[in-house]
C-alpha cells in the first residue's frame, strides 16, 4: 500500500458524531413537508378571499364614487397579487431528483435569477395594487375632514405611515432581499 | 425501487451521507439536521428512481444536491472558495502540522471549498473513479482532471510536510 492509499484510508476511517436516523420519523417528516407546502400556498389564497369581499362590501357602501373606486381597486389589487403569485408558483419547477450536481446548481441559479426579477418589481405587482387604493382612500378622508384650524392629525399620521410602509416594503424587497439573492448567486458561480 | 429497501439503502450509504453532512455543515446540531434532511429527501425520492443510473449515483446526487441546497440557504456561507484558490504554503503547513494531524488540515481545507469542489474532493477521496465523478457531478472530464491534479498537489504537500516533521 503506498503512502497516498494509507492517507486515503485514514481519511475514510474517520467517524462522525452524527445521530442515527429514526426511520419512522423520517417518513413522518416527509409527509409533514408536503403538508407545509400545501398550507403555505393555501394561506395566500385565504388572505385574498378575506380581503376581496371586505373591500367589495366597502365599495358598495361607500359614500363617494372616488372611495367606491378605491375600494374596488384594492379588491382587484388583492386578486391580482393572488393570481400573480399563483401563476409564478406554477412556473417554479422543483429540480429532478436525478439531476447531477452541475445541473442542480444551474437550476438553483436560474431560480434565484427569477426571484431577483420578481422582487425587483415589487413596487408594481405588490405595493401599487394595494397602496394606491389605501393612500387614495386616506387622502380622500383627509380632504373631506380638512379644517385648517383642526387638522385631522390621526388621518395624516395614518397616510404618512402608509407611505412609509410602502417605501419600507419596496426597500426590503427591491434592495435588501435582491442584494442577498445576488450574494447567493455569486456563491453559486 | 421499493420503499421497503430503504433500510438496506440506509445501511449501505450511511457513512457516505454522514461524511457529506460533516463537510457541508460545520455546526454539530445542523449536521444532524442536514443528515436528517438528506434521508428525508432520499425517502421522498425513492418512488421516482427508475434505474436510469446506478443506485449509488442516484443516492450521491440526491445527497449532494440536498447538501448544496443547505449551503445555498445558509447566509453565513459566503466565504467559500474554489479548489484553485487553496494555497498551502510551506510556512502555514509548518504552523498547522505542529499541533494537528494532516487529516485535520485536509478537513479544514475541505470545509472552505465551494460546494461543487467540496463534492469532487469527497468523491475522489472515497475512491470513486473520474468517470463516476463525471456522472455524479456533471462536470466535464477535463475540469475534473484539472481539479484532481490540483488536489493531488495539495495532498502531496500535506504528506511531504508531515513526513519531514516526523523525522
Amino acid at each position: 500500500m503506498n503512502e497516498f492509499e494509507e492517507f486515503q484510508n485514514a481519511w475514510k476511517d474517520q467517524t462522525f458524531d452524527i445521530k442515527e436516523i429514526d426511520m419512522d420519523k423520517i417518513k413522518l417528516d416527509a409527509k409533514k413537508l408536503d403538508k407545509n407546502i400545501l398550507r403555505r400556498n393555501s394561506l395566500e389564497w385565504i388572505a385574498c378571499l378575506i380581503i376581496i369581499p371586505i373591500f367589495i362590501k366597502h365599495a358598495l357602501e361607500a359614500k363617494t364614487v372616488f372611495s367606491s373606486l378605491m375600494n374596488i381597486e384594492i379588491a382587484f389589487g388583492a386578486l391580482f397579487i393572488g393570481l400573480h403569485l399563483f401563476y409564478r408558483g406554477r412556473k417554479i419547477k422543483a429540480p429532478q431528483d436525478s439531476l447531477n450536481s452541475e445541473g442542480f446548481l444551474q437550476h438553483e441559479r436560474d431560480e434565484i435569477q427569477k426571484q431577483i426579477k420578481l422582487l425587483s418589481n415589487v413596487r408594481y405587482w405588490y405595493v401599487a395594487p394595494i397602496f394606491i387604493g389605501l393612500i387614495g382612500l386616506t387622502s380622500e378622508k383627509i380632504y373631506l375632514k380638512w379644517d385648517a384650524n383642526n387638522l385631522p392629525m390621526g388621518l395624516i399620521a395614518y397616510l404618512i405611515s402608509c407611505i412609509l410602509l410602502a417605501a419600507g416594503i419596496i426597500w426590503l424587497n427591491e434592495v435588501k432581499a435582491v442584494n442577498e439573492l445576488k450574494e447567493k448567486l455569486k456563491g453559486l458561480s | 425501487m421499493n420503499k421497503l429497501d430503504f433500510k438496506e439503502i440506509y445501511s449501505e450509504f450511511k457513512i457516505s451521507v454522514e461524511r457529506i453532512s460533516f463537510y457541508f455543515e460545520k455546526n454539530k446540531e445542523k449536521q444532524n439536521e442536514l443528515n436528517q434532511d438528506i434521508w428525508i429527501r432520499v425517502w421522498k425520492s425513492l418512488e421516482n428512481f427508475n434505474n436510469e443510473c446506478s443506485l449509488k449515483t442516484w443516492i450521491y446526487r440526491v445527497a449532494h444536491n440536498t447538501a448544496i441546497n443547505h449551503v445555498i440557504k445558509d447566509k453565513k456561507n459566503k466565504s467559500l472558495m474554489p479548489l484553485e484558490d487553496v494555497f498551502v504554503s510551506t510556512e502555514n503547513l509548518e504552523q498547522n502540522l505542529e499541533n494537528k494531524q494532516s487529516i485535520d488540515l485536509l478537513n479544514e481545507i475541505i470545509f472552505t471549498l465551494k460546494p461543487l469542489d467540496k463534492e469532487l474532493v469527497i468523491l475522489y477521496l472515497e475512491g470513486n473513479t473520474q468517470e463516476e465523478i463525471e456522472v455524479i457531478t456533471g462536470l466535464s472530464k477535463s475540469n475534473i482532471s484539472t481539479k484532481i491534479s490540483r488536489l493531488k498537489n495539495i495532498l502531496k504537500k500535506i504528506m511531504q510536510k508531515k513526513e519531514s516533521s516526523n523525522e
